[in-house]
């Protein structure tokens, strides 16, 4: 029972909310029109299996594919985990076992009901092997082998959409939106069945479970130019466009409305495997002390960018401020001196290879070789100034960008980790928070991940988008922002209103 | 249980979508308690976390009080939530009788309150001998009240009300009783001349002053002040008098008024958050009168002033600002320095992206 | 040699000689000539380099200023002229300003030397330069040479800087352009020139480093120890690389130190001139000269050929005309043409032949009259002697016939027997001159010269030591070694029978014969001693004229059948004698006879030269 002074307090809060929201906001939601939505990714899957963690790829499928499937629950902005497929959970007393009560009176787009028996599958296929999942007569039972607390921020999170696998490969949602077209970049490839499309277009689920979404459509271009993006958004070509952190000031500027997520994508040094001789750990260690990661985020990244000292963002665990950025010239060239000979980065640059993609993590490799300068480390931007790749893929360093998937600080340490070249672990009981500190804080010590910045998503919306509410972790909750109508496009106006009339559904209306 | 399903989307034209997202939250709070900790009440879960965290703590080996307690909250909370917790931990720290004090020489026991989408992380931090000693702990946000979470996202909203070729020295809303109008007060032709516009953007009137031995100035600078139905416009070296509905000419005396210089900028300078409580307080763009000003709003109390910063360019410089009695929003003068006109701004906050 | 030859090889030594010197002489001048141009040009490009460089420098300047004075730049030191003003806002400003001026590198450097933005290396903003805030008078300061450091190496780059100011702040405004190829492409160079740009931005040489307008140069590797040279003394210095084999190939580089404002060595500008024209040039030259020397020397040919005709043939006629007329041909003429000094020669020539012949004939009619009235002497004289007896007998026999028949029988046989032997005693002189007008045509074999000579010896020894005879002692000094002669063992039999008939016939009183035969070379000497009362001059002189005797008896052939038969074997014979002392008579035989000489001809001339005394066989 919770208390009275709760319950009132939500109340007040509810109330307050009703008041501010009439006075400032008169119109009423509109339903219909299209949304059209610029990603810079030139391919995406709506796949979850064919996913890569942490890329920055997959991350714009996911945004897309959260269109289409749904999850078993969400996490709200105030913390709160919201039912969605899912309507109750229980654990027991170790965290191990979960049961999940599944909707009732769901539907794929095709028509097929939700069962327990196609959520488990569709869970097991994108969580793999850490649960043990099996269905019940009216829901699912999670079984972990670790204590698992943080199973919510999993299942709101990551890949595990619920989806059932078609015959021909395709996969059917629950969620707000159908895909309706999906135009190939390039011909078919060696895998028919991988959706790769250039542009998606999505239609309004008429009967999910949640109510329609507001919009008919939403159009995905994808491959589209960070810069001409904004310009997308600007000629109202777009409605919502992706905006990478060096325009952001550009777009603002400009008077471009522009919304930000918390830091997402965590951008770091990694020293291949090879180089893990006792010896070179000096020179991670001077590398990591040289590094000015303050410059990098407000200067290169123009303050839109938060300068990284551990692996996961504040955000996300909470006790990031902990770690310090660690810049020490004097004693990163007091390390450089102690060298043995032969040591790359001495005599010899060390290799750095950008492995994210686009001019803005070139820009932050060259930096961390400027850096490195200052403290007598020689360290080369691989590609940039000679075309040859002669030197052994394990003997240098990587610029990486990760994404932020998972909002469980455990799984995503652990995945970032396993995408690691030695892929370490975590030991046990890591999802108490100062087990989880103790031990990032052991990699940071070892040097073998540098973190560098994180940065937030910038999404770029034109002023007739409402009710947009990303999360803080980059969900963009499509479903629930509606478009004014235009006042030039007399058509689309007249069609939308028809939408508007319709009767709304409500979840479970179609039992 | 299923009460969440009472909601759809169909309902929410009706309120805004971060209100629909609000009653989701109230809701959920007092009726679907999302996790097994059940607390009796949301102080349960909190005493119970700053017990935990005492633990911790009291079993750092070779810590001795007494400790320094330092209190690092959350940037977005609010006071009350703060002080609550607070005083659970000094509570709890007693409990597990690690002696606190305020002695200034006494080692620092730090504790940080953060944030994470779903848990409110408890950071202890002190130093024993050589070594730092961090103990951490977390509980689900979803047991704490919705009241002291964090404001919802607020943008500025910019209106552009009124545009001359003439030097705009105030703008200022007042009533009278009926409507709401907007009086301008503008230095044309080495004359002070009073405007007022309705709700609509429309002039209604235009009153020039006349005022007799006013000396032309390259500086002017003026405000009006209403008291009932009589209007004042204090202009350098002389203050008049005068009325919208009265054919009477204003009445002009000597009066020295003294614009402060530079620091014009008044300190009232705050809007408030329709969103929250919060206040955001509205830096001195400064600049030089030739250049485009930024304004910049940030809560009070951010730490983090960067991130929570909106910032709004204007196309000049800003050359007065006139609050709103409730702070809901502000008028800006700016000289537009592409057209050389002078602009009459309206600012305000609103909730939402 | 022949004058013809010499002639023609000493016309052809000097066309070859004037030949050469001449394509010397041009091939030097030529290549000095060049040498100086290629000298001129490099320094003309060098001049037009360091004008262009200027003019670049200067275009950097504008620019620079240009940016300076942007109302974007006045902003911004306006901006960062606040207290906490934010330098990061300019982070692509200097990218921008470089795209719009049109400049490779643009840096704006706070007033503290903190780099606000960079066009080239955005990856440094924060850094200081403090290089650039050493110097407060930038604004007076052209372009200068700099080192850019760049993410991927570092470049050469033409940079200016310049400050802007806004009140008290004050702000750096570094522009450049890059030195690279394509500002060598601007460079116009004239034919069989090119500029290669060194940057020496590394410690040691990389030949990557070095490009002409076209980008890396090939075998840049070769200009080591050009650079090298120059990074030890950074000094005008001229080099001149071969890329192979080919002289045409090689090219002269001068390089020109280019330096940064301290002083340091930044680039190295290097001027090549290909040698291909002057190698090409030199070498049309000598074929040329080939040419031309192979055309002298056929002209040469003909021109020699025609003035040794034109000389020599003359002279080769005179000697001609001079061996006919040694050969017998008194009256030999030459052709004279012109009146040039050969003319002159032929004309003396022609004129000694006439003279010559007209005192031949006068000498032959001479010796003819005294031949003959030899001949009719002798012939009287041998005649007189049986006639004289005959005459005597006939006028006995015509006194007898008054005698008695006994009487005159008695006469009668006295007298025919005298007549019979007077006639007789005619018979054998006519014989004896029938002989020698029937002397034979020898037969050569092979003879050896010591054997005939005894041969002829023994015929006389008995006369030699006869009873009431004065004794006559004879001495041989033979050459038992000497080869067989050719010569015909009949002829030379008698011409030794006459030899030692004569000496007989010289010592009445006795004396020593002495024989002696020697080896001289080609020949065979014999000689015949007598002790006799020896020989006046003027007898001497006499000896071989037929008919011609010392002797009360004797036909006075002897001799000239000797004479006759040492001709026909082509041989000499001489005499030498002294008044009182006696005679030795020499005879030369060559050992062989000549094809020709096998079937002599009666006219053939003797081969030797008279000597002394001696006179020469004739017909």
């Amino acid at each position: 029972m919770r208390s009275i002074k709760s319950v009132l307090r939500a109340a007040i809060s509810a109330a307050l909310a009703l008041v501010a929201a009439a006075a400032l906001q008169a119109a009423p939601p509109r339903f219909g029109g299209t949304l059209r939505v610029k990603l810079r990714s030139s391919r995406i899957s709506l796949d979850p299996r064919e996913w890569t963690p942490g890329s920055l790829n997959s991350s714009d499928s996911r945004k897309i594919a959260s269109l289409v499937y749904d999850r078993l629950v969400t996490l709200n902005d105030y913390g709160q985990f919201q039912p969605a497929l899912a309507t109750e959970w229980t654990h027991d007393a170790t965290f191990k076992t979960w049961h999940f009560k599944l909707r009732a009176g769901v539907h794929f787009s095709d028509g097929s009901a939700l069962t327990p028996a196609l959520a488990a599958a569709a869970l097991q296929s994108t969580s793999g092997k850490n649960f043990e999942i099996a269905a019940t007569e009216a829901g699912l039972t999670i079984h972990s082998l670790q204590p698992a607390p943080d199973i919510l921020e999993q299942l709101a999170s990551g890949n595990d959409f619920i989806f059932r696998a078609q015959l021909d490969g395709k996969l059917l949602g629950t969620g707000p939106f159908l895909v309706a077209e999906a135009v190939p970049e390039a011909p078919a490839e060696a895998n028919p069945l991988a959706t790769k499309p250039a542009r998606i277009k999505l239609l309004a689920n008429e009967n999910c479970w949640a109510g329609r979404p507001f919009v008919d459509v939403v159009e995905v271009t994808l491959g589209e130019p960070a810069l001409r993006q904004l310009l997308d958004l600007q000629v109202n070509r777009a409605e919502i466009a992706e905006i990478t952190p060096d325009l952001v000031r550009k777009g603002r500027e400009e008077g471009l409305r522009i919304w930000n997520s918390a830091p997402l994508v965590l951008v770091a040094l990694r020293f291949d495997d090879a180089l893990a001789a006792p010896a070179s750990d000096s020179l991670h260690e001077a590398l990591w002390l040289a590094i000015d990661r303050d410059t990098m985020a407000n200067v290169l990244l123009q303050r839109q960018a938060q300068l990284a000292a551990a692996l996961l963002p504040q955000w996300l665990t909470g006790y990031a401020f902990l770690f310090e950025s660690p810049m020490n010239l004097p004693r990163a060239k007091e390390l450089r001196a102690s060298f043995p000979a032969g040591v790359a980065g001495a005599e010899q640059a060390l290799r750095l290879h950008v492995d994210a993609p686009g001019d803005l993590f070139k820009l932050m490799g060259e930096r961390v070789a400027v850096n490195a300068r200052q403290a007598n480390l020689l360290v080369q931007v691989a590609g940039v100034g000679s075309a040859n790749n002669t030197a052994a893929p394990s003997d240098g360093l990587h610029l990486f960008a990760w994404h932020y998937d998972s909002l469980s600080p455990r799984t995503e340490l652990e995945t970032l980790l396993r995408q690691m070249p030695d892929g370490s672990d975590l030991g046990a009981n890591a999802a108490d928070p100062e087990q989880l500190f103790a031990q990032e804080r052991r990699l940071l010590e070892e040097h073998r991940i540098l973190p560098l910045v994180v940065l937030p998503e910038y999404v770029g919306l034109r002023a007739n988008v409402h009710n947009w509410n990303g999360s803080p972790w980059g969900d963009w909750r499509l479903a629930d922002v509606w478009l004014e109508a235009e006042d030039t496009s007399s058509g689309k106006a007249a069609g939308s209103t028809q939408k508007e009339n319709m009767p709304a559904r409500t979840p479970g209306a179609n039992q | 249980m299923d009460s969440s399903s009472e909601f759809s989307r169909h309902n929410r034209w009706v309120y805004p979508g971060f209100l629909g997202l609000f009653l989701l939250i109230g809701l959920f709070a007092a009726i679907n308690p999302p996790r097994t900790f059940v607390f009796a009440d949301s102080d349960a879960a909190l005493k119970e976390t700053a017990r935990r965290l005492a633990e911790r703590v009291a079993a750092i080996p070779g810590l001795h009080g007494p400790l320094r307690f330092e209190w690092h909250p959350q940037g977005n909370w609010a006071e009350g939530e703060g002080t609550r917790w607070q005083d659970s931990l000094r509570d709890a720290f007693d409990r597990r009788a690690l002696q606190l004090s305020d002695e200034a020489g006494a080692p620092a026991l730090a504790v940080y309150a953060a944030e994470t989408p779903s848990e409110v992380v408890l950071t202890a931090k002190t130093h024993v001998g050589d070594r730092d000693e961090v103990r951490i702990v977390a509980l689900p946000r979803s047991l704490l009240p919705p009241a002291e979470l964090r404001v919802a996202p607020v943008r500025l909203k910019r209106q552009l009300l009124y545009e001359s070729s003439d030097r705009i020295l105030d703008a200022a809303w007042f009533s009278d009783g009926e409507e709401t109008y907007l009086a301008i007060l503008l230095y044309k032709n080495f004359d002070v001349v009073a405007v007022r516009l309705d709700p609509m953007g429309q002039i209604q009137q235009t009153l020039p002053l006349n005022v007799a031995g006013l000396k032309p100035t390259r500086d002017p600078h003026g405000e009006l002040v209403f008291h009932g139905s009589q209007s004042s416009a204090r202009l350098w070296g002389k203050t008049c008098d005068f009325s919208w509905n009265s054919a009477v000419e204003a009445k002009c005396r000597t009066e020295k008024f003294n614009m402060p210089g530079d620091s014009a900028w008044p300190a009232d300078a705050v809007l408030t958050s329709p969103c929250g409580d919060a206040n955001w307080t509205i830096s001195d763009p400064g600049g030089e009168p030739t250049a485009r000003a930024v304004l910049r709003l940030a809560p009070d109390g951010a730490t983090q002033s960067s991130s929570a910063t909106l910032t709004s360019e204007f196309p000049g410089p800003v050359l007065n600002f006139s609050p709103e009695q409730n702070s809901g929003g502000a008028l800006l003068m700016v000289r537009n320095l592409s057209t050389g006109n002078y602009e009459v701004y309206k600012i305000s906050l609103a909730c939402g992206d | 040699m022949t004058f013809r030859t010499k002639v023609f090889l000493i016309f052809l030594i000097t066309v070859l000689a004037s030949v050469s010197l001449v394509a010397y002489g041009v091939t030097h001048y030529t290549q000095r000539a060049f040498e100086q141009m290629d000298a001129q040009r490099t320094q003309a490009l060098e001049v037009q380099f360091k004008k262009e460089f200027e003019q670049r420098g200067e275009m950097v300047v504008q620019q620079v200023e240009n940016i300076a004075n942007a109302e974007v730049t006045l902003r911004m030191v306006l901006d960062l002229s606040r207290p906490n003003a934010d330098a990061s806002l300019y982070l692509h400003d200097a990218n921008g300003a470089a795209q719009s001026h049109g400049l490779d590198f643009v840096e704006f450097v706070n007033s503290d030397g903190t780099l606000i933005s960079s066009a080239q290396y955005p990856a440094r903003v924060g850094y200081k330069n403090d290089w650039v805030t050493a110097s407060k008078s930038w604004d007076s300061t052209g372009a200068f040479l700099k080192r850019e450091e760049l993410p991927d190496g570092v470049a050469l780059s033409l940079t200016a800087v310049r400050t802007q100011t806004v009140g008290d702040k004050t702000i750096y405004i570094i522009g450049g352009r890059r030195l690279d190829k394509n500002f060598l492409a601007t460079l116009e160079l004239p034919p069989g020139m090119r500029a290669l740009l060194y940057s020496n931005l590394d410690s040691s040489f990389n030949a990557i480093s070095l490009t002409d307008a076209n980008g890396p140069v090939s075998q840049g590797e070769s200009f080591e120890s050009l650079i090298e040279q120059i990074q030890k003394h950074p000094q005008d210095t001229t080099k001149t690389i071969s890329w192979n084999n080919d002289p045409a190939s090689a090219e002269a580089f001068h390089a020109t130190p280019l330096k940064g404002r301290s002083g340091e060595l930044l680039g190295v500008l290097l001027l090549g001139s290909s040698a291909r024209e002057l190698v090409l040039l030199q070498r049309e030259i000598l074929k040329i000269a080939a040419v031309v020397a192979l055309a002298a020397i056929f002209i040469g040919l003909l021109v020699s050929w025609w003035v040794s005709r034109r000389i020599t043939r003359p002279v080769e006629e005179l000697a001609d005309a001079a061996r006919d007329v040694a050969s017998g041909r008194w009256d030999t003429k030459i052709d004279v043409r012109g009146g040039d000094e050969i003319g002159q020669l032929a004309h003396a020539f022609n004129e000694m032949t006439g003279t010559l012949a007209a005192q031949k004939e006068k000498l032959v009619q001479t010796e003819r009259v005294a031949a003959w009235r030899e001949l009719a002497r002798r012939l009287a004289h041998e005649l007189r002697n049986p006639l004289f007896p005959l005459q005597i007998t006939v006028e006995n026999l015509q006194r007898a016939r008054q005698l008695g028949p006994q009487q005159f029988q008695e006469v009668f046989s006295e007298a025919t027997a005298t007549l019979k032997a007077e006639l007789s005693n005619l018979n054998t002189i006519v014989g004896r001159f029938s002989d020698f007008s029937k002397m034979p045509t020898p037969e050569f074999s092979k003879v050896s010269v010591n054997e005939t000579l005894r041969d002829a010896i023994r015929l006389f020894e008995p006369q030699f030591t006869a009873v009431g005879k004065p004794p006559i002692t004879t001495e041989y000094f033979l050459n038992e070694s000497l080869p067989e002669i050719e010569a015909d063992p009949d002829l030379l039999h008698k011409a030794f029978q006459n030899l030692v008939l004569n000496a007989l016939d010289a010592m009445p009183a006795g004396g020593t014969l002495s024989l002696r035969s020697s080896d001289a070379g080609e020949i065979v000497r014999v000689e015949v001693s007598d002790t006799g009362k020896g020989l006046t001059p003027e007898e001497c002189s006499r000896l071989f004229t037929p008919y011609y005797t010392t002797k009360q008896q004797g036909t006075g052939l002897g001799l000239a059948i000797v004479q006759s038969v040492v001709s026909d074997h082509h041989g000499t014979i001489s005499v030498s004698s002294e008044e009182g002392h006696g005679t030795t008579f020499r005879i030369e035989l060559p050992k062989r006879q000549s094809d020709a000489a096998l079937k002599p001809k009666k006219d053939a001339p003797p081969t030797e030269p008279l000597s002394e005394r001696a006179a020469t066989a004739s017909d």
